[in-house]
């Protein structure tokens, strides 16, 4: 190698040289300013890397069959450092939604139609009972006559509502039919409580009743039950 | 961690140990391969593609490595015959690797059809094309030169280019004559 040469090589080092031909200078120092552009820009490119390429290797290498199949590194970071009490509060939100969503706040069917003695005439005996109701209203000779002839003067009637029913709720004929031990029956009458219908409202009422209810089997009557302790509606 | 280290980690039977092993050896050779194939002239996509099947195959045929001195040198062997795969199979740069056998009429040919433009054009502008047209014509070459101007030592450069020490010094020595004709004219002519 020439003296020239060596010169040349050692400005493209980027070197100092002393002495040596302008011209050869020149042209080295622009040679390694293109090459340094070149280099530059793919050094640049390279590291723009985010560890895509790290995680193509990894596929890659496992396809291959070199290195067992891990985790994918998105649930490795779900469940890295203390995530997993984001994952607890996540499960723990969906118990409560779905607890939230379960909660039944409908009346339900009672099993047993409730028959209710209708009594056309007053249910006293006697003289004023056989002839005026239970409200002091006259019932009549034809009336009477009329209901004796067809027989249904002592039947209980039976009628359509059962007065613990969507259609028809009141107090009375859910107690009725909840002291039966009528698990629908005592529901009904844990949400007539909860909501305060047709009766002063009562957490502590309505508990009870949902008890009575999801001891009997009734799961929506110990969803509501829970539902009271869970949001400290009722003191245990 | 040196290369000698990382062959006893991809050896291990151990599998967490031949994992650090992978992981290590791309640590250790992502980015010089993916400069080694932008400088031939591969897009990064295309380097990044032929990167994963150099180290695939690297990690799969390390065991069969006995001597572990000569770990990296067979991995950048391994690095150029993926590339030349690559090339084979894409049919591209027809001239690359062989290169010796391009006649110098041909290079001076090729530039003196620009001379007339060269003289229009700033010195750095002209030097941009010569390299360019070097670099088509002797990618190999222009490589060793870039790695030259990075103070890459001729060691360093042997690993890359596949060359023992002895063949490398004469290699480089050879590159400025090579180069020399692409740059004519760009700075008036030297020495």
């Amino acid at each position: 190698m020439t003296n020239n040469e060596k010169d040349w090589f050692a400005t493209l080092s980027g070197e100092k040289v002393t002495g040596m031909n302008p011209r050869t200078r020149l042209q080295a120092r622009l040679v390694r300013s293109v090459f340094k552009k070149r280099t530059e820009e793919i050094n640049k490119n390279i590291n723009e890397d985010d560890g895509r390429l790290h995680q193509k290797f990894i596929s890659e290498v496992e396809k291959a069959g070199l290195l067992k199949k891990k985790s994918k590194p998105w649930l490795k970071k779900l469940f890295d450092k203390n995530n997993w009490l984001i994952l607890l509060a996540i499960g723990a939100g969906g118990v409560y939604a779905t607890k939230e969503y379960m909660r039944s706040d409908v009346i339900q069917l009672v099993d047993q139609p409730q028959l209710i003695e209708e009594p056309v005439v007053g249910s006293k005996t006697g003289f004023w009972g056989n002839w005026f109701d239970a409200q002091g209203g006259f019932t009549g000779f034809w009336s009477r006559i009329q209901l004796e002839m067809t027989g249904r003067l002592e039947e209980p009637i039976p009628t359509d509502s059962t007065d613990c029913s969507p259609d028809y709720l009141s107090i009375k004929g859910c107690l009725a039919l909840a002291n039966n031990g009528d698990s629908a029956a005592q529901f009904n009458l844990g949400l007539m409580y909860e909501k305060g219908l047709k009766v002063e409202q009562s957490y502590e009422k309505a508990f009870e009743w949902y008890k009575k209810s999801s001891a009997l089997g009734n799961k929506p009557a110990s969803i509501n039950r829970d539902y009271l302790i869970d949001n400290e509606l009722i003191l245990q | 961690m040196e290369f000698e280290d990382i062959l006893k980690l991809m050896k291990s039977e151990n599998h967490v140990l031949k994992d650090s092993g992978f992981n290590e050896v791309f640590k250790k050779l992502e980015q010089p391969l993916i400069g080694f194939y932008m400088h031939r002239k591969l897009n990064k996509s295309e380097a990044e593609e032929v990167v994963i099947s150099s180290l695939v195959k690297i990690c799969a045929k390390a065991h069969t490595l006995k001597d572990s001195k000569k770990f990296e040198s067979w991995c950048w062997q391994v690095a150029r015959n993926t590339l030349l795969d690559h090339f084979k199979k894409y049919k591209k740069y027809k001239n690359d690797v062989s290169e010796e056998v391009l006649e110098k009429s041909e290079i001076v040919e090729r530039v003196s059809s620009q001379k007339e433009r060269k003289k229009e054009m700033e010195k750095e502008e002209c030097v941009t094309i010569g390299l360019q047209e070097f670099g088509r014509a002797m990618p190999e070459r222009e490589f060793a030169l870039s790695l030259k101007m990075q103070n890459f030592s001729n060691q360093q450069i042997s690993l890359r280019i596949g060359r023992t020490l002895a063949a490398t010094k004469e290699f480089m020595s050879q590159n400025y004559k090579r180069l020399k004709p692409f740059l004519e004219d760009c700075v008036g002519g030297n020495d």
